[in-house]
């Protein structure tokens, strides 16, 4: 088992990086490796609530998200910086992730065997 | 430990910008394609000083720009083969690849 | 002697990192070390597309994966969701989607996701381009 920290940056819909992140973080956790994500820069955007990508021309992908809890991926970090830089209040989010501080993100980033980033 | 890879430019894409938020002490940056761009803008030099820079030397002569990057005399930048990019690959705790 | 794996998530033509992909595991495999395998992921599926045909003054990146791949017995693996969604199809892909063409060469492999987790899992080292 590897600790695996999968990290997003793009923004919804305008490219597939997400998505194919997304699988395989789940992918990932059902071969149990310890799987943490973090969503920073524009991809914090995916936490909003009220999306339909279909109309983007996109797989609702992000609806997946509310389920990361029954894949054991206990680690969900999004960047406040990020957050404060688009103008996001943390109420706004519709997925259960924890809003942290750079130095957080480091650490995380730190501790793992392998981070990939999408 | 950790050796950041950087593949774009700046100008096209945050991938800098976000290992620069993220950077710790003790970690490395490897610039290739047109991430070496970064050495030609006075803005990025500036926020390189403290971090150690590596290069692919095939990058920087493929572009032409040996000579103009010569000048920068203010940080330690390290010219590399790819060989050393294996090399710089173990001696790190591990490659992000932005 | 490390074990490294490798992701290529860039095309043959149109980026240059699946290039600078195999120079790093060309030099990897000089030094001594081993690529445990060479996993294409997102856009770098097309690189297993065997109708490439560039001008006869331009290297063929399919062509030199490939002769990589036999020289120095690594396994090129294509993520399987990732091409079909670019159609890049294997003969037996072509089969099971009733589809008279395919294009992916034989000496990429058809794999799931898992095949990238194994690889960290089994690497000492993951680089990807």
């Amino acid at each position: 088992m590897k600790k695996v920290c999968i990290v997003f940056r793009h923004s919804p819909y305008g490219t597939t990086h997400t998505r194919e992140g997304i699988d395989f973080a789940l992918l990932s956790a059902s071969f149990e490796q310890q799987v943490s994500l973090v969503f920073c820069d524009e991809a914090v955007l995916h936490l909003l609530p009220n999306q339909q990508a279909e109309l983007a021309g996109s797989k609702d992908y992000v609806a997946v998200f509310k389920a990361f809890d029954l894949y054991e991926i206990e680690t969900v970090l999004a960047c406040k910086a990020s957050l404060d830089a688009l103008g996001i209040d943390q109420n706004e989010l519709a997925i259960n992730a924890q809003i942290v501080e750079a130095a957080t993100i480091s650490a995380a980033l730190a501790d793992a065997d392998e981070v990939l980033v999408f | 430990m950790i050796l950041h890879h950087i593949q774009t430019s700046p100008s096209h894409d945050n991938a800098m910008r976000l290992c620069l938020r993220y950077i710790r002490s003790g970690d490395s940056i490897i610039l290739t394609a047109d991430a070496v761009n970064v050495l030609l803008y006075q803005e990025w030099l500036n926020l390189l000083t403290a971090v150690p820079v590596y290069v692919l030397k095939d990058e920087i002569e493929a572009r032409g720009l040996a000579g103009k990057l010569a000048d920068i005399s203010n940080m330690k930048i390290n010219v590399i083969d790819v060989d050393e990019f294996v090399n710089q690959t173990l001696h790190h705790s591990k490659v992000i690849t932005w | 002697m490390n074990k490294f794996i490798v992701q290529v998530n860039g095309p043959a033509y149109g980026s240059t990192a699946s290039f600078r992909a195999l120079k790093f595991c060309q030099a990897a495999t000089s030094a001594g070390h081993q690529v445990i395998k060479v996993f294409f992921y997102q856009d770098g599926v097309q690189n297993s597309n065997s109708l490439h045909c560039p001008a006869s003054d331009e290297i063929n990146l399919h062509q030199l994966w490939v002769d990589f791949s036999q020289s120095q017995q690594v396994p090129l693996i294509n993520c399987v969701s990732a091409a079909l969604r670019r159609g890049v199809l294997s003969e037996q892909d072509a089969i099971e989607n009733s589809k008279s063409q395919w294009n992916s060469a034989s000496e990429f492999t058809m794999g799931g996701l898992g095949e990238l987790v194994s690889g960290i899992e089994h690497a000492d080292r993951l680089v990807c381009f």
